[in-house]
């Protein structure tokens, strides 16, 4: 005998412990003969299916996600996953639901009847459209088993329906039977599908099993099985429970699934391209994305015979600016693209690599993608110096209307922005990709006052729902997000005020507590920068700017900068410490974001009096972060012009002379010489240089006399460098 | 005749042989008695050495506090005057000096020099005292590197001590000492030994020791009897140094620490002019050569050159004309400036209590960052900690713009609008305050409704 034994309990829980929305009298029902009937129809069909996770080898490498964490803890803790099963043949083989675990992860599995004998399974297939995968003997015996038959289920508002969930505790098996709140039937979901929606048993050890199993009707029949977290039933003859369907749907065995990915594999060769993006070295991308593997590599399918390729991404409109070059590698050949544009509502972007070799994708014009139905996926990703596919199926769940009335598909496993995804048949249907929202997203974080907007939600896309952005692209993409050079990336739009974030104590001593809402809002503003727009329109030190609107604004936008951490700043000293702020803060960054030209109004306190200023938004001049630069190799100095907010901070006129250092190469003659960066050469030579042309001539004209004078000045002091030009 | 000029001859040649003999036996008393030449010296010295502690007053902390100093001072006249350093006893309330026979007198400021850290006190001895004995001075010029000398003074408290060592250096510039080159020694200086004699074996005082290098072992820096001589001269006369003020930053011709070499062989380069300056108004630029000074040459071709060069401007009368031959783009002309005085920056700064910060007038001799934000104005020197200042977010070094509107131009106008607002009820103390803080202009709301006293730091 085997030494775990169970038994079934039968336990009867009342409804009013359920969270039902509305929940109707059910009579007592300790006498309910649809109870007994369902006990004893269900008992003998009844399985624990006890499956042991393998150890992915792959996993500390991977992205991840929540499931997995689950799953490694079970093949961990060498923890056999606990699943209900179902008996649906009379040869044993048993339905249990599809928890998402990959299927080279299935280790030994064995299944305990309500005779206590335990039996060796082994996957044969997955169901096409439910949730469910098929478990046959690992050993095929000629015994007859009792296996589940469902019912036809003619559901009706509020008929009866009752819910049998086993519960595991420990060795034991316990049956829960619940009245199902009939009044979960909810109709009129705008597709016309029928939902039901089941609640998780929070109480439940594994989540994998938290789902009631099956449906009986007041009879006591079985009507259906929920494999899913939504039961729900489409007039289209498709559905997530149904009793008979289940056992009707297609199978499809695991040597059918191996060969579809086999296929797939074959048919992407030619289309899938290697595109490698290459950074500005002075951006911030460049340092953060390409430090794991040394390189950015993207996978994007070729459309046409001309070279364009769309590549599947999550880079970000930031990234995207800081893009230096793009190149299509082929095997050891590379083939240089040009970027043709990042699309405004997903993460995607179109390069063209003239010369590219392969067979472009066909795509479909139409994608039959039914909710419920497997799909395939293929991601293809550079690891450990290599192209690595991987091929899975998947199946998705509707979540709900997104943003521009899309319906969001979310897959039920994890898939890597990139993911290609293929229909039932293995036809090229969409990819994953995250859902773009910056524009609007970034002004509401910071209305909100988060620090940053939470990341893309992703989603998958069908080709058909893109199928007009890739014939005419161009007003697809968004304008701003392309490669630039630094001082393109850098400029900004600007308004020419400098200002301070505005706190209660400040607000209550200029009597503002009302318009700042004590001083939750409000930029006060400390400086206005001549000529500016800001100067123009008659703004002064001691304004307080309070909202911000443009038209398509959910609404006025308050302008409250979160407080920094740290923000005190030491005082300036004498070279070696940039004494000027950047010029991009909190409120550049929006009117930047808002882009030139556009109308906005600001509402400011100011004298004691709210008033409204409307505005046309304006491109700011160069500043220093934004300024070209001149390197100097001889010297080993980079200077850049002086730029009008280094002017302004100095007190320097307008008209003077100068070019501010911004940087000195370790070790060479600028730096034994002692010049620092933010100094400030004013003379070369004797002669004054106003600019970098001027720099640059003078320069030219000392290289030939081998000696070279400076005047550097910062701050009121001035001094005299020589330095001697000649190579040692 | 006869015997009276053997007497003669025998004399002569007698003291001649002693002479010789003296002679000889003097520089065997040198060799061998060497120890005798150290205790002949400390016995000369030592009762010369006074013991200096000053009670100090700042506001550095925002709040008014005294402070023990303790230093060393010799003194140079019979009726009691005592040299010592400036940074020992400025800004000193009351000065204590004890003298090598335990005799503990008070003494009063006669004059500070800021620029050569110098001070001369007078002990305040009764008339009937007898006369204290002297130091002298000896020629701090005529010293050699690897002479033997002896500092004399007070080391982390201990009076009358002596440390013993050889001259590292007569001519040491440093950056600090911009009117007087420094004399190094590996003679043990600590703090403590300000203001004390640097002796040679003679027992001449040739420095009075000054500094040492933070880091680094046996670099004690003592500043040049003769220039002490000076100033001590026009200290005991007019209890303050008259400088000029011309506005010019000279550099040497030769800067081997920046690796600056032009091509001159005299004269001293302008580096750069103040703005405003005397000789900014004169026209004199950055690049210009000034090859004499109201006659007389100046030759900074070294960085040990540039502190004679500089006294030279410096010793200029203050409103008069002075003429400077320049060199500039190959061409010589004169140049005439008229010098300002340099100021004698002696105020310690004003504490605001019921603000519980100090502040101090802005001077471009003292705080040459800030003044040139703004020429004239008030700005924070120190913030109580824990204290209403500090709690509004003051910090030392922000400039004073407004406050509640007024701007605050000077120290008077600041003091009566704190006056002012010490008459506010209780409750309504705030104040809106416009500062300058890193160039840029920020705005603190003030509250001084709390009452912190005085206290601990």
């Amino acid at each position: 005998m085997h030494v775990c034994s169970f038994l079934l309990a039968l336990t009867v829980t009342f409804p009013g412990q359920m969270e039902a929305p509305q929940a109707p009298e059910v009579p007592a029902v300790a006498a309910d003969p649809a109870v007994q009937r369902v006990y004893d129809a269900l008992l003998p069909a009844l399985s624990i299916v006890r499956i042991t996770v393998l150890d992915d080898p792959e996993a500390p490498y991977r992205d991840r996600a929540p499931i997995q964490d689950l799953y490694d803890n079970h093949s961990r803790l060498r923890l056999p996953m606990s699943v209900a099963g179902v008996r649906v043949t009379p040869e044993g083989t048993l339905l249990i639901r599809d928890s998402g675990l990959p299927l080279k992860r299935y280790g030994p599995i064995e299944a305990w009847d309500a005779s206590g004998q335990s039996k060796p399974m082994k996957v044969s297939a997955v169901l096409e459209n439910h949730a469910g995968v098929l478990l046959e003997p690992a050993v095929s015996t000629d015994a007859r088993l009792p296996c589940i038959s469902f019912a036809p289920a003619q559901l009706r508002k509020a008929e009866p329906l009752w819910v049998a969930q086993p519960a595991f505790l420990e060795d034991t098996l316990a049956l829960r039977v619940d009245a199902a709140a009939t009044a979960a039937i909810a109709a009129g979901v705008k597709d016309d599908a029928v939902e039901m929606v089941w609640w998780q048993d929070r109480h439940a050890p594994d989540p994998l099993s938290a789902v009631p199993v099956l449906l009986f009707n007041g009879q006591g029949e079985a009507v259906g099985m929920v494999l899913d977290e939504a039961a729900w039933r489409s007039d289209k003859e498709l559905n997530s429970w149904v009793g008979l369907s289940i056992l009707e749907d297609r199978r499809l065995d695991t040597a059918a699934l191996e060969a579809t990915w086999m296929r797939l594999r074959a048919g992407c060769e030619g289309s899938l391209k290697e595109v490698e993006v290459f950074f500005r070295s002075d951006s911030r991308a460049g340092q953060y994305l390409s430090a794991g593997e040394g390189r950015y590599v993207l996978y994007g399918l070729l459309l046409d015979a001309g070279g364009r390729i769309f590549v599947p991404t999550e880079l970000d409109r930031d990234a995207i600016r800081q893009i230096d070059r793009i190149v299509v590698r082929e095997g050891e050949r590379i083939v240089e693209a040009q970027f043709e544009g990042l699309f405004r509502d997903y993460g995607a972007f179109l390069i063209r690599a003239k010369g590219v070799a392969g067979t472009p994708a066909v795509l479909p014009a139409s994608v039959s993608f039914p909710r419920g139905r497997i799909f395939h996926t293929l991601s293809v990703a550079r690891r450990y110096g290599q192209r690595q596919v991987e091929t899975d199926y998947n199946r998705y769940l509707d979540v709900a209307k997104g943003y521009k009335d899309t319906r969001i598909l979310s897959p039920r496993k994890p898939l890597d922005v990139g993911a290609l995804i293929f229909d039932a048949e293995g036809r090229l249907a969409g990819f994953y990709a995250p859902i773009r929202r910056e524009e609007r997203d970034e002004i509401l974080a910071r209305q909100a006052r988060r620090q940053q907007p939470q990341g893309h939600q992703r989603r998958i896309f069908l080709f058909p729902e893109i199928a007009a952005d890739l014939a005419g692209p161009k007003g697809r993409f968004d304008p701003v997000a392309r490669p630039m050079s630094r001082q393109e990336e850098q400029g900004l739009c600007w308004l020419g005020v400098e200002f301070q974030p505005m706190t209660p104590a400040v607000a209550r001593a200029m009597n503002a507590e009302g318009p700042t809402r004590n001083g939750a809002r409000g930029l006060l503003v400390t400086g206005v920068y001549d000529p500016s727009p800001a100067a123009r329109m008659g703004l002064r030190r001691g304004d307080i700017l309070l909202t911000l609107t443009f038209p398509g604004a959910p609404g006025e936008i308050d302008l409250a900068q979160p407080p920094r951490a740290g923000e005190g700043g030491r005082g300036p000293g004498i070279g070696g410490y940039r004494i000027w702020r950047p010029r991009r803060n909190y409120f550049t960054a929006i009117l930047t974001l808002l882009g030139e030209g556009r109308p906005a109004t600001l509402r400011l306190f100011s004298g004691g009096v709210e008033r409204r200023l409307d505005f046309q938004i304006e491109k700011a001049p160069q500043d220093f972060d934004s300024a070209p630069q001149h390197e100097d190799s001889a010297l080993g100095l980079t200077v850049r012009p002086m730029t009008y907010d280094v002017r302004d901070v100095l007190r320097l006129p307008s008209d003077a002379p100068g070019v501010v250092v911004s940087d000195v190469v370790a070790g060479s003659k600028a730096a034994v010489a002692q010049i620092r960066p933010y100094e400030i050469i004013s003379q070369v030579d004797g002669r004054k240089v106003s600019g970098l042309k001027d720099f640059e001539d003078a320069l030219r004209a000392a290289a030939a006399r081998q000696r070279v004078e400076l005047l550097v000045f910062l701050l009121g002091q001035s001094r005299i460098v020589e330095i001697d030009l000649a190579h040692d | 005749m006869r015997s009276f000029a053997r007497v003669c001859l025998c004399g002569w040649i007698l003291s001649v042989f002693l002479l010789a003999v003296s002679g000889c036996a003097a520089q065997v008393r040198e060799r061998e008695d060497f120890r005798d030449v150290i205790q002949n010296v400390q016995k000369a010295v030592f009762p010369t050495l006074v013991f200096v502690k000053p009670i100090k007053q700042h506001f550095g902390t925002g709040q008014l506090t005294r402070q023990q100093v303790l230093g060393s001072g010799v003194i140079i006249t019979p009726d009691g005057l005592v040299v010592t350093n400036s940074h020992v006893a400025k800004d000193s309330v009351e000065i204590k000096c004890v003298l090598y026979n335990s005799e503990q007198w008070p003494a009063q400021v006669v004059g500070v020099d800021a620029d050569t850290d110098l001070a001369l006190l007078r002990l305040r001895i009764p008339a009937d005292h007898p006369p204290l004995p002297t130091a002298s001075f000896g020629d701090s010029d005529a010293l050699q590197e690897g002479q033997f000398v002896m500092a004399f003074g007070s080391p982390l408290g201990f009076a009358r001590s002596i440390s013993f060592g050889v001259v590292s250096c007569t001519r040491r510039y440093l950056e600090i000492g911009a009117f007087n080159l420094w004399i190094q020694t590996d003679a043990a200086i600590n703090p403590g030994n300000s203001g004390g004699p640097l002796v040679n074996d003679r027992g001449e005082v040739i420095g009075i020791n000054t500094v040492r290098a933070a880091f680094g072992e046996n670099l004690g820096f003592a500043i040049p009897s003769n220039t002490v001589r000076r100033i001590a001269a026009q200290l005991q006369a007019h209890g303050r140094v008259d400088r000029a003020y011309f506005g010019i930053q000279l550099q040497p011709i030769r800067d081997f620490i920046r690796d600056v070499i032009l091509d001159y062989d005299r004269g001293v380069l302008v580096g750069g002019v103040e703005y405003p300056s005397p000789a900014a108004a004169a026209g004199l630029k950055a690049g210009d050569l000034i090859l004499s000074c109201n006659g007389i040459p100046v030759n900074g071709i070294f960085l040990e050159d540039m502190p004679s060069v500089r006294t030279v401007f410096a010793d200029q009368r203050a409103g008069e004309e002075t003429a400077l031959l320049v060199q500039r783009n190959g061409e010589t002309i004169t140049i005439g400036v008229r010098p300002t005085e340099k100021p004698q920056l002696t105020t310690e700064g004003v504490e605001l209590e019921a603000w519980n910060c100090s502040v101090q007038e802005i001077s471009k001799f003292r705080s040459p960052v800030l003044s040139y934000f703004v020429p004239n104005g008030v700005y924070i020197l120190g913030v109580r900690k824990g204290g209403n200042a500090q709690s509004s977010g003051l910090q030392p070094g922000d400039i004073l713009l407004t406050i509640g509107g007024q701007p605050v131009p000077d120290l008077l106008t600041l003091q009566e609008i704190y006056r002012q607002s010490t008459l506010l009820e209780r409750g309504k103390r705030t104040l809106l305050l416009e500062i300058l803080r890193g160039g840029y202009h920020q705005y603190l709301a003030l509250d001084f409704n709390r009452e912190v006293k005085r206290g601990a730091e």
